[in-house]
């Protein structure tokens, strides 16, 4: 705590002018936060992207100036629950916020969603008898709407996740002894069985692994996550029609691989391609679904 | 490649069992870091460093596809801004009701403009003067002592059923809402029901005469090239906007509106249509001849033009092409960022 102190203080002293031309920015003061308390804030974000010691050498006023100060002071005016700051928060977010649920949830659910998040910006969970409000998470390196809208989509996911987590593990558990029944019958269909699987993982492992993180986040929204192309084109900043282009271009040039590899490092036919892709998905899409149930869910907000 | 439709399709079956795998990455990032990546606002060694997360990660792969999905925002009910307050300063009407006011703007320029054509701006400002009685609505401090009082009681767990509590709060906010901004509860409670949000009350300018004006404007609309919505033009992706207005006042936003920085576009002349074809590419055209040209986004540059007229249409594919039109039906366009202008025919 001693050290924190000293970060802080030390912050203050280096950046005292900008740290003033902020909070007047900021307007921080309708909401009756104090230059102290915006200051240690304004700190709190810096460390979340610097060290401390990065704190002394990097540009850390060009980040402190693209933060959404105006957010982060009401964000603090709500924590410290100044009734202005909870009327302008709820006239300018509250639609905003539920509006956010519905299309993460559905209707059905957004209610509950959006109000779950809602009691705990306000700060319904305590501890050591200090109200302990969400606001404390939000740092400003994003404006306050889409910061709740992440809030709310990692409460769906990983609400989501560990209900799928049971599904799979009985049906899993189900194939796995039917194929350990079926080789013990059959060893050298086993014997193929587990040779196509060996080969198809490690030639599509293989193609991915040279794919950029970029596309391989291009094809996994468009592969598992059902984004409409202008969705992943707004994720990514990018006009849909280069979203579409780049991303048939991915996906023609990964069967190209895929398909070429197998043909020219297995010297497999048609007939081989077929039978290793058929033979090899079933394994090893029953693996998956193993590996997947034993995933955990995701942490709290951070 | 193969043909073999059979082929094709194990062939995505198997990129698919392969985007599932889980890869050995480090920890998820926090909440502001995902929401600063959707807003395009992570410095690049940052970017680097989380896409390469993302790109194994399930979860956060569903986070982002959960983001994305969020409709473009409604907007809040800001402050009213140099936007209102402009057409209000200058075009006011006297209001018969005191609920709202409305700013008409007959703007017609003689020599400029047939009189027969004139372009309307109307505006209107949200209802803000409404004063609900006092027997009414509670008071915006005992909604929030109502707050307070199922804050304590969720804490000290008094409530039989601590549900009933939240709900007590949810009801208490719904009040506060409903007492501070009307109109935003009503927009709440249709977006609850399912109804579509309604857009902010946006200066509309009324097509000029049937020419080629209304035709430019409907193909820049088809091409995608960038929609522009009244005063307000938006880039592709939505989430970088800018408005422009009287005065040659011109706003960006780079949070699908959430939050406007000015700009400065060295003109004073009033602006009346816009196209951008993308982030940093926006075009806007305004009275006297005016057009205005940015590349990056953010400074602007004013460029010859091919008439003195009022251009009340612009639509660009990028920084080179783009096609104006004047209130009197004349068109023009550019191929190289407006060096030169080249007539076109209706």
């Amino acid at each position: 705590m001693a050290l924190a102190s000293e970060g802080l203080q030390q912050f203050r002293d280096r950046h005292q002018t900008f740290i003033g031309s902020l909070y007047r920015r900021a307007g921080a003061a309708e909401w009756a936060v104090g230059t102290d308390v915006f200051a240690e804030a304004l700190y709190r974000s810096a460390r979340h992207r610097f060290s401390d010691a990065e704190l002394e050498y990097s540009p850390v006023e060009s980040y402190l100036d693209a933060l959404h100060v105006e957010d982060l002071a009401l964000a603090l005016g709500c924590q410290a629950g100044h009734e202005g700051a909870w009327r302008a928060f709820v006239s300018r977010y509250r639609p905003r916020l539920y509006a956010a649920a519905r299309s993460i949830a559905g209707d059905q659910d957004a209610q509950d969603l959006a109000g779950s998040i809602y009691g705990e910006l306000y700060g319904l969970k305590e501890r050591a008898g200090q109200r302990r409000s969400l606001f404390r998470y939000y740092h400003g390196r994003s404006s306050l709407p889409t910061w709740l809208s992440a809030v709310l989509a990692q409460r769906h996911v990983d609400g989501l996740r560990a209900a799928a987590r049971l599904e799979p593990l009985d049906e899993a558990r189900h194939e796995i002894h039917a194929r350990r029944d079926s080789d013990a019958s059959d060893p050298e269909s086993g014997l193929v069985r587990r040779r196509y699987v060996a080969i198809l993982t490690r030639v599509v492992r293989a193609a991915l692994a040279e794919l950029d993180p970029r596309e391989r986040l291009r094809l996994a929204h468009y592969y598992l996550d059902g984004l409409t192309l202008a969705q992943a084109a707004a994720l990514f900043g990018e006009h849909e029609s280069t979203a579409s282009r780049k991303l048939e271009r991915t996906r023609q040039g990964l069967r190209a691989r895929i398909e070429q590899t197998l043909r020219d490092e297995y010297r497999f036919d048609d007939g081989a391609v077929r039978e290793c892709l058929t033979v090899g998905i079933e394994g090893w899409t029953m693996d998956l679904s193993r590996e997947l149930s034993q995933e955990t869910a995701g942490s709290d907000v951070q | 490649m193969s043909k073999d439709p059979s082929i094709e399709h194990d062939l995505e079956r198997a990129i698919k069992a392969g985007l599932r795998e889980r890869s050995r990455t480090a920890s998820c990032p926090p909440m502001d870091v995902v929401a600063a990546y959707c807003e395009h606002s992570l410095a690049s060694e940052e970017l680097s460093q989380w896409e390469a997360h993302f790109a194994g990660c399930r979860r956060c792969q569903q986070l982002l596809a959960a983001m994305a999905r969020v409709e473009p925002s409604v907007a809040p009910a800001a402050a009213p801004s140099w936007w209102s307050r402009a057409l209000d300063w200058r075009w006011l009407v006297p209001a018969a009701a005191a609920a709202s006011a409305f700013a008409i703007w007959i703007a017609v320029r003689p020599g400029t403009r047939p009189a027969e054509s004139p372009t309307v701006i109307v505006a209107s400002r949200p209802e803000t003067q409404a004063a609900p009685t006092a027997a009414a609505q509670p008071e915006p401090s005992s909604a929030l002592r109502m707050l307070e009082k199922a804050q304590e009681q969720f804490a000290k767990k008094t409530e039989p059923n601590p549900a009933e509590s939240a709900q007590a709060m949810r009801d208490a906010i719904d009040r506060l809402a409903k007492k501070e901004a009307p109109t935003v509860a009503a927009e709440a409670a249709g977006a609850v029901a399912g109804k579509p949000a309604a857009s902010p009350p946006a200066p509309a300018v009324a097509p000029a005469p049937r020419t080629l004006a209304s035709r430019v404007d409907a193909a820049a609309a088809d091409a995608a090239m960038g929609r522009q919505a009244g005063l307000v033009v938006i880039a592709p992706g939505a989430q970088v906007q800018w408005r422009a207005g009287p005065g040659g006042q011109i706003e960006q936003s780079r949070d699908a509106g959430a939050t406007w920085d000015a700009q400065n576009a060295g003109t004073s002349e009033d602006l009346l249509a816009g196209s951008a074809p993308s982030d940093s590419v926006c075009w806007i055209v305004g009275r006297g001849g005016t057009i205005l040209r940015s590349t990056d986004g953010r400074a602007w540059s004013r460029l010859e033009s091919p008439v003195s007229a009022d251009l009340v249409s612009v639509a660009a594919t990028d920084a080179a092409n783009a096609t104006i039109a004047a209130v009197d039906g004349q068109r023009f366009m550019t191929r190289d960022g407006g060096g030169t202008w080249e007539k076109r025919e209706h």
